[in-house]
């Protein structure tokens, strides 16, 4: 038969699990940044870059598309492309504070040359972050 | 040795009660489908399984991609082009993917207030869509022309034979306003079985399945400001955010695909009645559950007079919209008001 000590054990762990389950549903989270930003073109790994050190990433490919995307102050923007719209020029930069608010979120992306530069967050369910 | 089958038991229900303890949150960008970006994402217990959920998302996108493909033949496939050039000539066997979202199309359009979506009218949105590519605006003679060949009711669909057909041989069929919307059901469809938490936006076609694996209970999509009128904060492009799930969420508006003459803004929507574009609205978000019915309600919005398409909204009631009017006035019915950030829903 069970003891009292198998009570205190059983108890303690469904103890834990209402702690845990507490956690997941209500500790109020957000995302954070992890300052690196990360490229591809056309869907497939580019590179990837630390955001406390400023340069310029030259996004060259085979079919002569070609774009520049700088890094300064902790934030990334499109600086060139050669692109017909020039629409990733328009996106500004992006930085660990204000993508949340940009309805790119943590994304530059260039359509004609498909290429995305991505803000890497830890994703820990903000109730307000848009996911798209 | 009854002890640790309870203890047993205990870790079990530990385990259990971690909300999605092994998924992470996988996303991918797909650039070959439909003239627009794919955007996928959803929670998987590893890449692989991500990954393969992706080999399906693209097998089905790039089918139906070169289904309604109105500028390019693949090889026997009678797609959108090889209709547009056959069924004047004699009825043309399509596949049940094409053929429902035909006669679907129709049943809308037959019925009242619906008509100002008009699948039929692609002759005269060709003359629009070069105007796109060279900058100089169709000619109102050629519009009217055109317009003489846009009839509905010209395009038999023959449901026991799977057939369509051109009463009218210079009819031509334009999808644009339909396509991507039940694209995004039928892949719904495939995902739904093997990862249920995931959401997709076909070039602003989004649809959002079972809740996020991270602890929120919504997906939170994006409204994003046109040009000109306030945002959620200052320094966002953000307009208003809608958090839910098992959803489809469609945007029709002026400030994506356009073109400028003399400072004018002409962009991609067109009025069958006036053969322009419609100007009621800056853009308008239609929440309902069906893919297909979220795309086709936007274009009809969109074109409608405000008042009109409001009282057609709520004639609807599994469908919501968000109406941002030339004036820059937002609105929203309750239902969409019910999930929006600024009447305070949020993804928890």
């Amino acid at each position: 038969m069970f003891k009292k000590k198998d009570f205190l054990l059983i108890g303690l762990v469904l103890l834990l699990a209402l702690g845990i389950f507490l956690f997941q549903y209500t500790g109020a989270k957000d995302t954070r940044s992890l300052n690196r930003v990360r490229v591809t073109v056309n869907g497939a790994f580019f590179g990837e870059y630390p955001l406390d050190k400023p340069r310029d990433i030259s996004i060259l490919q085979d079919n002569g598309c070609e774009n520049i995307l700088r890094i300064e102050n902790g934030s990334f923007y499109m600086l060139r492309a050669n692109c017909h719209n020039q629409l990733c020029i328009g996106q500004g930069e992006v930085t660990n504070k204000n993508y949340p608010l940009r309805s790119l979120g943590t994304h530059i992306l260039c359509l004609p040359n498909r290429v995305d530069a991505e803000l890497l967050i830890e994703n820990t369910g903000d109730s307000f972050m848009p996911d798209i | 040795m009854k002890r640790w089958i309870a203890v047993l038991l205990a870790l079990v229900m530990l385990l259990a009660s971690l909300p999605g303890f092994a998924e992470d949150k996988y996303s991918t960008l797909l650039f070959d489908y439909f003239d627009t970006a794919t955007s996928f994402m959803g929670y998987a217990s590893s890449q692989q399984e991500f990954d393969s959920a992706v080999v399906l998302v693209e097998k089905e996108l790039s089918y139906l991609h070169q289904l309604f493909d109105g500028y390019h033949l693949y090889g026997e496939m009678h797609n959108l082009r090889y209709v547009n050039e056959n069924a004047g000539k004699a009825p043309v066997q399509v596949d049940a993917p094409f053929f429902t979202l035909l006669s679907l199309c129709k049943e809308m359009y037959e019925k009242p207030g619906f008509n100002r979506v008009n699948i039929a009218m692609g002759s005269v949105l060709s003359l629009w869509h070069d105007a796109r590519e060279t900058g100089i605006l169709p000619e109102r003679s050629a519009l009217e022309n055109a317009a003489l060949h846009t009839d509905f009711s010209k395009v038999i669909l023959d449901r026991e034979n799977s057939t369509v057909y051109f009463e009218d041989p210079l009819v031509k069929l334009d999808l644009g306003a339909v396509a991507k919307g039940y694209a995004a059901d039928h892949i719904r469809r495939v995902i739904e079985p093997i990862l249920p938490s995931f959401l997709i936006s076909l070039g602003g076609n989004v649809y959002a399945g079972e809740k996020p694996l991270d602890g929120r209970k919504k997906w939170g999509v994006s409204v994003q400001c046109p040009d000109g009128i306030p945002s959620i904060q200052p320094g966002s492009d953000i307009l208003e955010v809608l958090y839910d799930t098992h959803m489809s969420f469609v945007t029709s508006g002026d400030y994506q695909r356009f073109m400028e003459v003399d400072g004018v803004r002409y962009h991609h929507i067109i009025d069958p009645v006036t053969l322009m574009p419609a100007s009621h609205l800056r853009g308008v978000t239609i929440v309902c559950e069906s893919g297909f019915m979220a795309d086709y309600l936007s274009t009809l919005l969109f074109i409608l007079p405000y008042e009109e398409g409001l009282a057609l909204i709520e004639s609807i009631p599994q469908a919501g919209a968000l109406f941002i009017t030339a004036d820059g006035t937002v609105s929203m019915t309750d239902s969409v008001a019910a999930i929006a950030y600024t009447h305070g829903a949020s993804a928890r």
